[in-house]
């Protein structure tokens, strides 16, 4: 039975939970050196492992999860919206356009005002999705394989203006924008999640409530509003909610691609394509997701690290040129 | 009358689809809108469920102007089979047909025990309960359109309305879904209209046909009345011949062999 029954909610809802718990247990302990629950007690002036894993570790950690749920129930809804397992935040060139934005403003006179850059790399990102939108409507909405590859090309527009936009920066501050640019967590003390985890939850608290219409939207918009849905409202709120939590995952991370593109897609195989359930499902299993990948990030090259971005592209290239070879064969 | 048009005109960009249109279904029958392509056939369903603002002319739902009825309000009293809709490959039978309580639900957010007992009783009423769990991708075409019935079926309306119901379906399926929506209209009181390029099919089982030619209805009665050879003639632009079936007598409608020359 596929009826999203209270029970079944909650079953998944908890699942998922647990992973992303489960997640939040393992992530801080993996690392260029392994530091255990048990060396924690004790605060950020103890020994070297409790000053790395409470200002280092923690709130690197608190970090991924929340922009994980961000990225990957934004790439959700945006699947669910154009009814296509290639979309998301970031092949619809949203994460391009806020990062493009979101460095201007950061690097000008917005950098000190507060919530500037995040609200600065919305507008950017809804600039995209704008011109995307724009680009690929035909009467009766999106045609989904047109939109994805309108998507791709102005992401590439984008990064483009980044990079000239990056030559104007200053050369000591050029590295740190270029690692920004890579999309990474790393990230010391509580600043960064300040800064975004505020917007991120409201976008997902927007999302959420889409999610009941967007659910409908997958007979089409014409079955929807004739089912009692506002389409225009609901679309309107999901380009909305998905652009502003990207933005402010972006400000403060940089574009970390493929989160929104895998999670959603592998949640779905689970939950099945109830909106309604896939979208709080994604955004559980994308916190413990990222909050994992990043750890892997931090291990694998110790004492280096590598940027989360570098990892999840490398899962995410190949599974999306996977996902394109599947819905070929359909 | 469930749903009217009075003197409607309606289009897309300034340019009228409909002009002048005046239509209504009534509880128990089913009526069929037929005529040549861009004729103005869905955009007449489209104006009737609301999707489309008329530039002039009255809708009315069981007597009210529709448009000071909500979409919500509408969606309980007239529902939409359509054809164009993306399919929902991957949705169960009931997850596809529970789609239509949108408007039902007791729960803002959850499918109650209510509305999978109201889902499985329109899958039953379509000839579909063994289907439920089958996911769509795997139906034939046929059964698709059961399910999308059934869907609409869900929301419990007083009209159907379907937009080319056997495009794409085999001979079998075709008199199966037309009889299945005569059935409907008989045994609930459903007003049911359905725009199709099947003419043939649509005299065998309906009770009505209005013929709309470049957005006006040129004629309108029992299909022996609206189905004659000259009116489609001049209709579709093209010699048509009308027979009556063997069986039952409806107007059968041929096109000439000779057409084209």
């Amino acid at each position: 039975m596929t009826a999203l029954t209270r029970n079944r909610f909650a079953f998944a809802f908890v699942a998922g939970l647990a992973f992303a718990a489960a997640a939040a247990l393992i992530a801080p302990m993996i690392g260029s050196r392994f530091i255990g629950w048990q060396s924690v007690p004790g605060d950020s002036g103890g020994t070297v492992e409790q000053q790395i894993f409470h200002t280092l570790r923690l709130p690197r950690v608190l970090l991924g999860l929340v922009v994980g749920a961000t990225l990957a129930m934004s790439g959700a809804a945006m699947q669910g919206w154009l009814r296509n397992p290639l979309a998301s935040e970031y092949t619809l060139g949203i994460s391009s356009g806020a990062a493009f934005v979101a460095l201007l403003a950061g690097e000008t006179a917005l950098a000190g005002v507060p919530g500037g850059v995040p609200v600065a790399g919305m507008i950017g990102g809804l600039t995209a999705i704008g011109l995307v939108w724009a680009l690929a409507r035909r009467r009766g909405g999106l045609a989904p394989g047109d939109t994805v590859l309108t998507g791709i090309t102005v992401s590439l527009l984008f990064s483009a203006l980044t990079i000239i936009a990056l030559n104007k920066v200053a050369t000591t501050r050029a590295v740190h924008v270029v690692r920004w640019l890579t999309g990474g967590l790393d990230t010391a003390g509580y600043d960064a999640l300040r800064q975004c985890a505020p917007w991120c939850a409201v976008s997902m608290v927007i999302l959420m409530a889409a999610s009941r219409d967007l659910h409908q939207l997958a007979a089409g918009e014409d079955l929807a509003a004739t089912r009692g849905v506002r389409v225009a409202r609901a679309q309107l709120l999901t380009l909305l909610g998905a652009s502003l939590g990207t933005a402010a995952a972006v400000s403060v991370c940089g574009p970390i691609g493929f989160v929104g593109l895998i999670v959603p897609h592998c949640v779905r195989l689970l939950t099945g394509p109830d909106a309604r359930l896939a979208l709080p499902v994604s955004a559980l299993a994308g916190a413990g997701f990222l909050a994992l990948c990043d750890g892997a990030a931090r291990y694998f090259s110790r004492p280096e690290e590598l940027p989360v971005g570098v990892i999840t592209a490398t899962i995410g290239g190949p599974f999306f040129l996977w996902l394109l070879r599947a819905r070929r064969g359909q | 009358m469930i749903l009217e048009t009075r003197g409607i005109t309606a289009g897309y960009g300034g340019v009228p689809v409909l002009q002048d249109v005046s239509l209504g279904v009534e509880p128990g029958t089913f009526t069929a809108v037929i005529g040549p392509n861009g004729s103005g056939k869905t955009t007449l369903l489209r104006v009737l469920l609301g999707l489309l603002a008329p530039t002039s002319g009255e809708i009315l739902l069981e007597g009210k102007p529709l448009a000071s009825t909500s979409r919500f309000d509408l969606a309980r009293s007239a529902a939409l089979v359509a054809q164009d809709a993306p399919p929902l490959w991957d949705f169960s039978a009931l997850e596809a047909v529970l789609l239509g309580r949108h408007p039902r639900r007791a729960s803002a957010w959850f499918d109650g025990e209510e509305d999978i007992a109201a889902a499985r009783r329109a899958l039953a009423s379509v000839g579909a309960a063994d289907i439920e769990s089958r996911r769509v991708a795997t139906l034939s075409g046929g059964q698709q359109q059961r399910v999308a019935i059934a869907a609409a079926l869900a929301q419990e309306p007083r009209a159907l309305l379907l937009d080319e119901p056997t495009a794409n379906l085999d001979l079998a399926a075709q008199v199966s879904i037309y009889s299945l929506v005569r059935e409907l209209c008989r045994a609930r009181g459903i007003a049911a209209l359905a725009v199709t390029h099947d003419v043939t099919l649509a005299a065998m089982f309906s009770d009505r046909v209005a013929v709309l030619v470049k957005g006006r209805i040129v004629r309108i009665g029992t299909p022996a009345e609206a189905l004659t050879a000259e009116a489609l003639t001049e209709a579709f632009g093209t010699p048509i011949v009308v027979t009556a079936h063997p069986v039952g007598g409806s107007p059968v409608v041929l096109p000439s062999p000779e057409a084209g020359r």
